[in-house]
């Protein structure tokens, strides 16, 4: 029993060494999410490649500003947090029902990430469509010591939560719930 | 005799073609380097299949190869070290421990390696064999990808966060130059004759080519959004360039500095290499974690090939005899 514990501590021990290794390096991030909304892609598609809809439909966004054109739009969201996000369109391909933004500013109280960039796609699916949201993003503090805070965790848990609040408000303002 | 002498003639200039074709046919491998999953992988480009996988400890960012030695470096920014790759017996050899955070790395086929360290914003000089920091020089800000002359007389640093690229007498260890370029230069290719240096801008979306006498930018053309990588064909004569965005590989020709092809890649494409011979590229998609062949004739995508997870860095290098 006693060695039971011990070899239960090494492993635990072995484990959090592992952890502590994870979360140093400049090593850019993944977020992929993904929903059906039960509507034609045409639909879905309509609503995503409009830059500026974003504030009809994710929860998060309490403010948004839009300016210029084509693809040199900039959005300016500000969040329920307080934070604000700058997003700047790249690119909008309506046969891949494709959307590529990125981040331009960095404001740790919106998100804890750096050189953030997503795209956003529509695909038929069973049921309606299924919209894919995925961003490569690096943490906050890029440096080989970052706080719990600013690190690879929470950049990825941050973003993650962001993506799902969307794709969870695009689908109830599209469905109509 | 009258026979035999035209008979062994004939026998050996059949063996020394056989030998060039097979030496013209397996010449090159391709080896991509993996970020989250720490490999080193080995394309055959016979087959395009992975021949082999050599595993590195750590999350190793890029690598160059130093054709004399025949070994790769990988930078490992975390624990600021640079992970030695045997290519021929395909182990890893002990690690250079330089410090700092490196990323960026070229090396002078003689034995000294360039680093570039992406916080404290210097370039390194170390010896491949030792370790040992010969020479520091301070450089623009985030120093990204380093391209070096064949000879290691020049370097090359594409400074993100300073928007220019720095030109680098490696002898004096001084800056030659420091040339303004588009918004967050990261990947840049010297082209074989080494007459022109081609920058990809993420942020701007173009390319800067700078001819490398003058040390000026000739053109600036624009690319799709968020070029990543960058690659010139062995004659000269197309430059690559992998778009993040989009998920494509535009093929400008290097004279007219005209896109004359795309091609779809996997997602978030990053480094891109081209065989000497001219007949296929490869692309790391860094997302998708896969390798897209490309046949440049036909400007196609012919095959994927699944690959350990955060492919960034390609290169083409001599295969083993």
């Amino acid at each position: 029993m006693a060695l039971r514990l011990r070899s239960l501590l090494l492993f635990a021990a072995v484990l959090s060494c592992s952890n502590a290794a994870w979360a140093h390096g400049p090593t850019p991030q993944k977020v992929d999410e993904k929903i059906t909304i039960a509507a034609p892609p045409a639909d879905v598609w309509k609503v995503v490649k409009d830059f500026g809809s974003i504030g009809s439909w994710h929860p998060w966004v309490t403010k948004i500003k839009v300016e210029g054109s084509g693809n040199e739009t900039t959005r300016t969201l500000t969040l329920k947090s307080g934070g604000t996000l700058i997003d700047s369109l790249d690119a909008i391909d309506d046969k891949a029902m494709e959307i590529d933004y990125r981040l331009q500013n960095e404001d740790f109280n919106a998100l804890p990430v750096s050189s953030y960039s997503s795209a956003i796609t529509v695909q038929p699916a069973a049921g309606g469509s299924e919209v894919e949201w995925i961003a490569r993003l690096y943490r906050f503090d890029t440096g080989n010591e970052p706080p719990d805070d600013k690190n690879d965790a929470a950049a990825v848990k941050a973003s993650t939560a962001y993506i799902k609040a969307g794709l969870e408000g695009l689908k109830a303002k599209i469905e109509g719930k | 005799m009258r026979v035999r002498l035209p008979v062994a003639a004939l026998l050996s200039a059949i063996a020394i073609a056989l030998r060039g074709a097979m030496a013209m046919a397996s010449s090159q491998n391709i080896y991509v380097l993996s970020q989250d999953d720490g490999i080193l992988s080995v394309i055959d480009t016979e087959a395009d299949e992975i021949a082999a996988k050599i595993a590195i400890t750590g999350k190793p960012a890029a690598f160059a190869i130093d054709a004399t030695s025949r070994k790769a470096f990988a930078t490992l920014p975390d624990t600021g070290e640079v992970a030695v790759i045997d290519l021929d017996r395909r182990t890893t050899l002990p690690s250079l421990k330089i410090g700092g955070q490196p990323f960026g790395i070229a090396a002078d086929n003689a034995g000294f390696l360039f680093v570039g360290d992406w916080s404290a914003n210097q370039i390194a000089v170390v010896n491949e064999t030792t370790g040992a920091v010969e020479g520091r020089l301070t450089v623009g800000k985030a120093p990204a990808h380093l391209a070096a002359t064949r000879d290691g007389k020049r370097l090359y640093v594409a400074d993100r966060e300073s928007d220019n690229v720095a030109v680098i007498d490696t002898k004096s260890l001084k800056i030659l130059s420091e040339i303004p370029v588009g918004r967050a230069p990261f990947a840049l290719a010297l082209s074989p004759d080494e007459k022109f240096l081609a920058v990809a801008n993420v942020q701007t979306a173009t390319l800067s080519i700078i001819n490398t006498e003058s040390l000026r930018i000739v053109s600036s053309p624009a690319t799709g959004a968020m070029p990543y990588g960058v690659a010139i064909t062995h004659d000269n004569s197309e430059i690559l360039v992998s778009e993040q965005h989009g998920g494509k590989v535009s093929i400008f020709d290097a004279h007219t500095l005209l896109p004359h092809a795309e091609i779809k890649v996997g997602r978030y494409p990053e480094g891109v290499a081209v065989l000497r011979n001219g007949r296929k590229a490869y692309v790391a998609n860094w997302f998708s974690g896969s390798i897209s062949v490309l046949d440049l004739k036909t400007n196609t995508e012919i095959k994927k090939i699944k690959c350990p997870e955060g492919p960034r860095t390609v290169l083409a290098g001599a295969a083993r005899d």
